[in-house]
């Protein structure tokens, strides 16, 4: 990883950013859906929906595991915010590391 | 010394691990802290167990109404919100805890820094290690299904096998003669009891060493945290059938985590397994003993020179320097007196000096800032 925060850091580290947060929004769609609020989400939020409803596969797929066993979500939940804590830890090593280190050496006496 | 293979290996890998994501959040760094961020995750997620856990066996096993310790663990699981995810944190930060430790134990083994001035951290560590693994045991017998009915009786054909003092301890494994809900409130009084056991002896790890790395940074504890809910995600954990008295379970799944001992007792007699037990930990205990290098020159304080400014006291890495009441005929307080054996010769006290009153024997002021010199330039 280059030491400097180059173009590609940059980018690197907005995706991290982009996937974490993605990881939390999928997190949050699943209490929506759990707690049996409107499909539609209002007004903003329907770009988003409209997204999220593009798996539909995947979706119904979930369904189908959910079914099956019931602590399924809280799996998913679970796999979600993992990925998001990795990508937002992978974000910070980025943003938060510190510039060059320097030992310096006192003159003494 | 048989380690320096292991300790190049070691520090290449940490190398590595710096190109990647740099010093500051290289795990390696902080592999004493890591058992105990897990440590911290087990504390919590314990509680958030024991406000729903029933400690008793009752043993009417056909009854609609049961209510014990597998139906406590079942409720968990299934009907409280979340409750597999805690269950699961709980087993599976018992499981990281113990491959930390491990790891922390192999990086101080291959880096040489388990002897001499350090011996009551390699003392305090193996002792520490095997109050977790016992820890872990019992917590296995607490979810009380037929692999916790078969590990208690192992573990009580292996206590009979003990000469004097089996029987008594037995007893007191059992809370009585046989397995009762008073066996199954001690099953959790000790793996509460001696979870709480270990921030004592933590205390013994950490007590000569002035600045413990307790936590690692927050992006090491995401990661840390996040790798335990991927795998709780991913190997979702189930309880086996309901122990009956009466049944007689055989085989039972072996978490190498912890339940390694009892493998053991599956194909040794219990007297030889006790031998070789005890053999490990006495080896392990040893091993310090067995490296012979020249004993340690620890550094002398220079009275007449010594003003009891403390800062020495102050920087020592490894508390071995004390401030005592100065002899009558000084004109100050206090004195600096450095304890021999716990002293590393590191130098740094000599570093914090500004009266030129503590030296490192054999060696001058001026060797001591060329080394440093030539280490922070190499
Ligand atoms: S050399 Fe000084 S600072 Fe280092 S361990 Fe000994 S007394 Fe402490
Ligand atoms: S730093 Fe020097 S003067 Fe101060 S207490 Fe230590 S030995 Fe004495």
């Amino acid at each position: 990883m280059p030491d400097d925060k180059g173009p590609v850091a940059k980018i690197f580290c907005l995706l991290t950013v982009v996937f974490a947060a993605g990881c939390l929004l999928m997190a949050l769609f699943m209490p929506w859906a759990e707690l049996g609020l409107p499909a539609t989400p209002p007004g903003p939020l329907q770009a988003l929906a409209g997204l999220y409803g593009g798996g539909q596969g995947l979706i119904q797929a979930m369904v189908r595991a959910a079914q099956t066993d019931k602590n399924f979500p809280f799996y998913v939940y679970s796999s979600f915010l993992g990925l998001a804590m990795i990508a937002g830890a992978i974000a910070l090593n980025f943003v938060g590391r510190e510039e060059t280190e320097k030992t310096v050496l006192p003159t003494k006496k | 010394m048989y380690t320096k293979p292991l300790n190049e290996a070691t520090l290449k890998l940490e190398q590595g691990i710096n190109a990647l994501v740099s010093s500051k959040y290289n795990p390696f760094y902080y592999h004493g802290a890591l058992p105990q961020f897990y440590l911290w995750v087990l504390y919590l997620s314990g509680l958030l167990l024991f406000a729903y856990y029933i400690p008793t066996i009752d043993n009417a096993y056909d009854s609609d109404k049961l209510i014990n310790a597998w139906t406590s663990v079942d409720y968990i699981t299934n009907h409280i919100p979340f409750g597999a995810i805690i269950r699961g944190i709980h087993r599976y930060a018992g499981d990281a805890m113990v491959v930390t430790i491990l790891l922390h134990m192999l990086r101080v083994w291959f880096t040489d820094r388990y002897r001499q001035y350090r011996i009551v951290e390699w003392l305090s560590g193996v002792v520490l290690l095997a109050l977790v693994l016992f820890i872990g045991q019992t917590g296995y017998y607490l979810v009380w299904d037929d692999r916790s009915l078969l590990l208690t009786r192992m573990t009580c054909s292996a206590l009979d096998a003990i000469p004097l003092v089996g029987q008594g301890i037995k007893t007191w494994f059992l809370n009585g003669t046989e397995v009762t809900n008073y066996t199954m409130a001690n099953f959790l009084f000790i793996h509460i009891g001696l979870s709480f056991t270990l921030l004592f002896g933590l205390w013994i790890h950490y007590v000569r060493m002035t600045r413990p790395v307790l936590t690692p940074p927050p992006v090491i504890n995401y990661i840390l945290f996040a790798l335990l809910l991927l795998v709780v995600a991913w190997f979702p954990i189930e309880s086996g059938k309901m122990a009956d008295l009466n049944a007689q379970p055989t085989s039972f799944e072996v978490d190498w985590f912890f339940l390694w001992p009892y493998w053991l007792l599956t194909f040794m007699q219990p007297a030889i397994y006790w031998l070789a037990l005890a053999a490990g930990t006495v080896v392990l205990c040893l091993l310090p003993y067995f490296v012979r290098t020249k004993p340690v020159e620890p550094a002398e304080v220079l009275e007449k020179n010594c003003t009891g400014c403390s800062l020495c006291a102050r920087d020592c890495p490894y508390q071995a320097i004390v401030m005592v009441p100065a002899p009558v005929t000084s004109r100050f307080k206090l004195l600096a007196v450095v304890k021999p054996y716990r002293c590393s010769a590191c130098g740094v006290c000599v570093g914090a000096c500004a009266f030129d009153a503590i030296d490192l024997p054999n060696m001058l002021d001026s060797d001591i800032t060329a080394q440093i010199k030539s280490l922070a330039q190499g």
